[in-house]
């Protein structure tokens, strides 16, 4: 029976987790489905995202509930600023076009990271909101968590929705599918790309204003969440992002999951080992589509 | 067939004055990278130059400047009781960035382009270990701030240790479990080099003490969940929740640990508690927890309320232990060459190793190979968002506050 | 004696002086080599951590820049060289250059598998399974207790910063120097032409496999080096310095920065940006990694193709077309065009029985049936999404049949790799041009030729041949992009022919060229024929094809709705309805 509850409750934290890595990646799957561009300082909008949460609890004792709307608009800002002063001079076409786009987005988490590391410095921080534990019958649960993986998983539903529904959503998914053809058909495509692009930004602030309460972070650990983020989206296929909702519950399981049973340190092994098998037998990810030759 | 020729362009050839000067640019530009930067040399009349690299920039950089800080400090206190060998006594020291070979390559400067006197540690084991080999090809006697035993394992006998070693860093922490009665102990390790010897140190001291370790695991150092850790080490039912760990693995502990209501009588952390952050970050679930430190401003070792006072009117803000094992580095530093009566790096190194000095962190004692056994360590409590120390009770601001209480 | 060596030693000079560039470089290496000598200790490790990077460049270029597959994870054979090379010090006290011998081989050993399995893997996701093989890597170092586990372990051979930077810098020129080789032989060639369009190498008989492995084996051997030194020089291993994440980013910046793909882009980057960065750190610390990446912006925006395309304008450091120029062939050393197909004309040489293959739903082809004999021209004629490109691609082995049976001869052709297909002598053109953008109109010729020669004087001497015949001869060195598209057309045939094929396959050769261009493709094609060649030619063009044509089949819909003599076929009131349509919508899916 205890054996039981302890199963029900790893696998629950473990979808909660994987809520809380999809909304950390969930910006970055939505430029990469429209722009096909990795947004390398993704992980840095987090981070600094988070740290000035941080910041609005020291002055103010601020809670997420005022750090998300914040974050949310400057980083909307921050996306408008960076596809218009950088984004749109780039060639992204051609060969060498992912490649250009990938310099671009490192260039600017270097420069991102390091401004924060002298505003902030090198310390983990975090802020104590939503510590408690609800009682679910016999288990506990983590607020934090809970709280976290809803918005997460709301967020999934709404851009869904957004997209599907929509008619900017629609707009935004034709020229996902294909720029040349939305161009043709009259739409200003390049306003399309902005809008994703500051779309994606500031979920990526929102995100980093709510997880900071899950997770401490530090001026510098932007590169780090950038790679899990990116891994996830890539395990559900680039750009999908239903596959994306899957392969972040399915990563969240394995991890809280092997982590009890094979021991941390395979937990991370693993981790990478199924992403690898993944590439190796569906390189097109869990959902996505193969593409046309 | 000559239907598609065209006229065709000649192809350009390489200009060859163009060529040339390019040819001249280059290497002019290596002839001055050789020339810049050729300055230093030691002469027996200036300053004793102290060389050392220090991690300026970059994530780690915080604690390293307090290092830096206790250094500058140290050095004024020798000059103003009149400098080392009837000389003064100046720093040189540049910013490693917390990189390995940067290091390396800093003290390589050191050694043969500034020509130092005397070198002194970087901030962080990793660096320690990575310049370890160069100082001793250089056969310069170095006190580090390295708290792991394997720089001072015998290999590189010219340097000495001059921080707590890391396997004493919890020993009060056993001590005080032990006076509670304490039986059992869980223990967390972050996969890092420190906390795992930190952890063979608890296990010892545990053994000897009579306090069973029911529960052991290590995680690797970006693990976000602990969860199931901490459901696996509640399992276990121990008196004690002990993690060798750094900030945001502590934070991550207590933070599960809360949430999914595990408990014990004790959780303690190595290195987390220590830092100003923990509360910020934690807020009440901080309350309770005990850390361990090197130093505190309150303890009454040599010298330590004059530091303390001085370090504040120089830079405004409060030292911390890592400023206070810089200081008394410094002392140490000025004692050896005292007594080593020149610059003579093996006669310092064996003026090291006979050293019984009071300093502001402690009694600095070393073995034969260079290992620290004079410095303690002490164990703080957060109380009412406040670090209080503890333990040893002679010490204490504070009664230490336990048994923890269910979250 | 002095006579023979009197025209040598001019020739050599004469060399010299028509690559000057190496002149240059020979310099360069030489004032480092001073540095190294006679600088202080710091210079040397500057120069050691610089020609670190230039090796790491090189070798991420070879496997991202020649092969085109993008590495987020080459630091992890880095990684491995070191770990290789300490345990050879540690446990077995070797010699550095044995160990560095050792974790070469190690590396390369390893990186055949791997590279076999993650080859097969495209474009950004190739890229992350090598970050994420790079970090399990580190993972294993850090578990295992072999060699210091997380903590790390001293190595006890450790040379002096002389030695090491000397050493280093050999390395360094080695990269050059085989970057440069890899740039001027065959490799290279099929490294590039795969990069460029990877199925159109297979057609032309390239096993591209097994170059991008060997690519990869040469990138992971380099990486490995640079490893093996790295620990003589600092004497200290641990997981966290040996898989290092920003030495992989800092080597593809660097790479990136001097013009990824070119033989001197890796150099000049990475000694740029390692300079300007000790500078920067020297002056700002603070702020060098923000200047850094501020850099890297300007660089990306305003430099797209690194540095080295700024040369390129003004002509410098452009790659030297391989073995070129085109030696003029005399009448006496022409060889045929065609050797290996000749055989009875009438003699059946491939043969489809019932071929179908299914996408979906969708039927593209429907039990088809052809033969092509050898001196004849089968055309294949149909409306758009009759199924003839899958028959083609079905042939060539780009596709596999669901049903039905393609003999070359009497060898089975299924399951065979399409460049296996393409060398035992079925050659195809695509529907669109698919030209190597990085090759001259000469290599592009030289690469199948090489596949179909004995030696690399004949493969010479048939690729000028056909350059000649080709009427191209005078844009031997023009990038294919730069062609007219008539030009290109021809490149294309030539290419296919230079496999000297007993099928030619064309795919709408035809489509879009004026009838003085059509005259010309008929004269080649009646060439090829006459030397007992078999030619199936999909033509939507029905004029241009059948005067030359045998026999012609009609697909609609993915079946043979007629086939036989060409003016017997066209009266067929099938095929008439099928081309002027009963008023339906035709389908679109071509």
């Amino acid at each position: 029976m205890l054996q039981l509850q302890t199963y029900l409750l790893l696998l629950l934290t473990g979808i909660m987790w994987g809520g809380v890595y999809l909304l950390m990646a969930f910006g970055l799957n939505l430029i990469y489905g429209v722009m096909k561009v990795v947004n390398l300082a993704h992980g840095d909008f987090i981070v600094v995202a988070g740290l000035l949460a941080v910041t609005l609890y020291g002055a103010f004792q601020a809670g997420p509930v005022l750090a998300i709307p914040l974050a949310t608009l400057l980083f909307l800002l921050v996306g408008l600023a960076v596809y218009r002063g950088l984004l749109a001079h780039v060639d992204t076409t051609g060969s060498q076009g992912e490649l250009r786009t990938l310099l671009i987005t490192f260039g600017l988490s270097s420069i991102i990271s390091n401004i924060a590391l002298l505003i902030w410095g090198g310390q983990y921080q975090s802020v104590p909101f939503f510590q408690s534990a609800v009682r679910l019958g016999p288990l506990f649960l983590p607020e934090s968590l809970i709280v976290s993986s809803l918005v997460a998983f709301v967020l999934a539903f709404a851009v869904q929705f957004w997209l599907t529904r929509t008619r900017w959503g629609r707009l935004v998914r034709a020229t996902a599918q294909s720029e040349l053809g939305a161009a043709s058909c009259g739409l200003n495509t390049g306003r399309i790309r902005l809008l994703t692009f500051a779309l994606g930004a500031a979920m990526a602030g929102a995100a980093g204003a709510l997880t900071v309460v899950l997770i401490p972070v530090q001026a510098a650990s932007g590169g780090f969440v950038t790679v899990q983020a990116f891994t996830l989206i890539a395990l559900g296929g680039l750009g999908n992002y239903l596959g994306a909702l899957l392969a972040a519950i399915l990563l969240g399981v394995i991890e809280v999951s092997s982590s009890y049973f094979l021991g941390a340190s395979a937990a991370s092994a693993m981790i990478y080992l199924i992403f690898i098998l993944v590439l190796i037998v569906r390189p097109q990810g869990l959902l996505g589509h193969r593409g046309r030759i | 067939m000559a239907l598609f020729q065209r006229p065709h362009a000649p192809r350009r050839s390489l200009p060859s004055g163009h060529l040339f000067i390019a040819c001249l640019l280059l290497i002019a530009l290596v002839l001055s990278a050789c020339a810049s930067s050729t300055s230093g040399g030691s002469s027996s009349s200036g300053p004793i130059r102290i060389g050392f690299s220090i991690t300026e920039t970059g994530p780690q950089s915080a604690p390293a400047k307090f290092d830096l800080q206790g250094y500058q400090l140290g050095v004024e206190a020798i000059n103003a009781q009149g400098g080392l060998l009837g000389r003064k006594v100046q720093l040189v020291y540049y910013d490693d960035q917390g990189s390995a070979s940067t290091a390396v390559q800093l003290y390589q400067r050191l050694i043969t382009t500034d020509k130092v006197d005397l070198l002194v540690g970087p901030y962080q084991t990793d660096l320690t270990s990575a310049i370890a080999p160069l100082v001793t090809r250089y056969k310069m006697a170095m006190p580090a701030m390295a708290a792991n035993l394997e720089p001072f394992s015998g290999r590189y006998p010219y340097l000495v240790q001059s921080i707590t070693q890391t396997p004493r860093y919890m020993i009060p922490v056993i001590d005080l479990a032990a006076t509670k009665g304490y039986k059992t102990l869980a223990l967390l390790i972050q996969d890092t080099a420190f906390p795992r010897e930190l952890a063979q140190g608890i296990k010892q001291e545990a053994a000897s003490r009579g306090i069973r370790v029911v529960f052991e695991a290590t995680y690797p150092a970006d693990t976000n969940d602990f969860t199931a850790l901490v459901l696996k080490a509640g399992a276990a039912k121990p008196d004690m929740i002990i993690g060798a760990t750094y900030l945001a693995d502590a934070e991550g502990i207590i933070r599960a640990a809360r949430a999914s209501n595990v408990n014990a009588k004790l959780f303690a952390f190595s290195i987390g508690p220590v830092e100003p952050e923990f509360g910020s970050a934690l807020g009440d679930a901080a309350n309770g927890i005990l850390g361990t430190t090197l130093w505190f401003p309150t303890i009454k070792t040599s010298g330590n309320a004059e530091f303390v006072q001085k370090f504040r009117a120089r830079f405004g803000r409060d030292p911390d232990y890592h400023a206070a094992m810089a200081y008394a580095t410094m002392q140490a530093l000025a004692a050896a060459v005292k007594m080593a009566g020149s610059l003579d790096q093996t006669k310092i190194r064996d003026a090291y190793l006979k050293l019984d000095l009071q300093t502001v962190a402690g009694e600095f004692k070393l073995n034969s190979l260079g290992q620290q056994l004079g410095y303690q360590s002490y164990v703080l409590q957060w109380q009412n968002g406040k670090q209080e120390l503890v333990w040893p009770s002679e010490v204490a601001t504070s009664p230490v506050q336990l048994p923890h209480p269910n979250w | 004696m002095t006579r023979t060596r009197a025209p040598r030693v001019a020739i050599t000079l004469a060399r010299l002086r028509q690559e000057r560039i190496w002149l240059l470089f020979g310099i360069v290496v030489l004032a480092a080599a001073m540095v190294a000598l006679f600088g202080n200790g710091d210079q040397a490790q500057l120069l050691f951590s610089t020609c670190l990077f230039v090796v790491l460049a090189y070798a991420w270029n070879i496997i991202s820049g020649l092969s085109g597959y993008v590495s987020f994870g080459q630091v992890g054979f880095f990684g491995i060289g070191a770990y290789m090379a300490a345990t050879c010090q540690i446990a077995w006290q070797w010699d550095w250059y044995l160990a560095a011998l050792g974790a070469v081989l190690a590396a390369i050993v390893l990186a055949l598998p791997l590279g076999t399995v993650m080859l097969r893997l495209q474009g950004i996701f190739f890229a992350l399974g090598m970050f994420g093989l790079s970090r399990i890597g580190a993972l294993i170092a850090t578990s295992t207790s072999l060699v210091g586990g997380s903590m790390g372990e001293p190595v006890p051979i450790v040379g002096t910063t002389q030695e090491t930077a000397l050493a280093m810098l050999g390395c360094a020129v080695g990269a050059v120097v085989l970057t440069a080789w890899l740039l001027r032989s065959p490799l290279g060639l099929r490294l590039l032409a795969l990069r460029d369009d990877e199925k159109a190498a297979e057609a032309s008989g390239i096993n591209t496999n097994a170059s991008k492995v060997t690519a990869f084996c040469l990138s992971a051997g380099l990486a490995a080096l640079a490893g093996s030194l790295y620990v003589w020089n600092v004497g200290f291993i641990d997981p966290g310095s040996a898989f290092n994440n920003t030495y992989e980013l800092q080597t593809i910046l660097m790479v990136l920065f001097g013009g990824i793909g070119t033989l001197w882009g890796p150099l000049l980057g990475a000694v740029v940006i390692s300079l300007i960065s000790n500078a920067l750190w020297a002056q700002f610390p603070q702020q060098q990694q923000i200047i850094l990446g501020a850099l890297i912006l300007i660089a990306v925006i305003w430099m797209p193709g690194g540095l080295v395309s700024l040369f390129q304008r003004f002509g410098w450091l452009r790659r030297r077309p391989v073995w070129g120029p085109p030696p003029p062939v005399e009448a006496e050393e022409r060889l045929p065009l065609f050797p290996a197909a000749v055989g009875n004309v009438g003699e059946p040489v491939l043969g489809c029985q019932e071929v179908t293959r299914r996408f979906g739903g969708l039927t593209a082809l429907n039990r088809v049936s052809l033969e092509a004999r050898s001196g004849h021209i089968v055309a294949v004629i149909g409306p758009n999404g009759a199924g003839k490109t899958t028959l083609f691609n079905l042939i060539t082995g780009f596709d596999r049949c669901n049903g039905g049976a393609i003999r070359l001869g009497k060898m089975l052709l299924k399951r065979l790799a399409p460049y296996r297909i393409a060398r035992a002598g079925i050659a195809r053109t695509f529907q669109t041009c698919r030209p190597f953008p990085s090759l001259t109109a000469w290599e592009t010729l030289l690469l199948p030729a090489l596949v179909a020669s004995a030696s690399k004087e004949e493969a010479i001497r048939a690729a000028a041949q056909m350059l000649e015949r080709l009427a191209l001869r005078d844009q031997w060195d023009a990038s294919p992009e730069s062609l007219p598209p008539g030009q290109l057309r021809f490149l294309e045939i030539g290419r296919a022919l230079m496999l000297r094929p007993r099928v030619l396959l064309l795919d709408e050769v035809m489509a879009g060229m004026s009838p003085e261009e059509i005259r010309l493709i008929h004269a080649l094609l009646r060439e090829a024929v006459a030397a007992g060649c078999a030619v199936i030619a999909i033509e939507h063009v029905v004029p241009a094809i059948m005067p030359i044509a045998d026999h012609v089949s009609v697909l609609d819909f993915g079946t043979t709705i007629a086939q036989g003599r060409p003016d017997e076929v066209l009266r067929n009131p099938a095929v008439i309805e099928a081309y002027l349509g009963t008023g339906e919508e035709e389908p679109v899916n071509a």
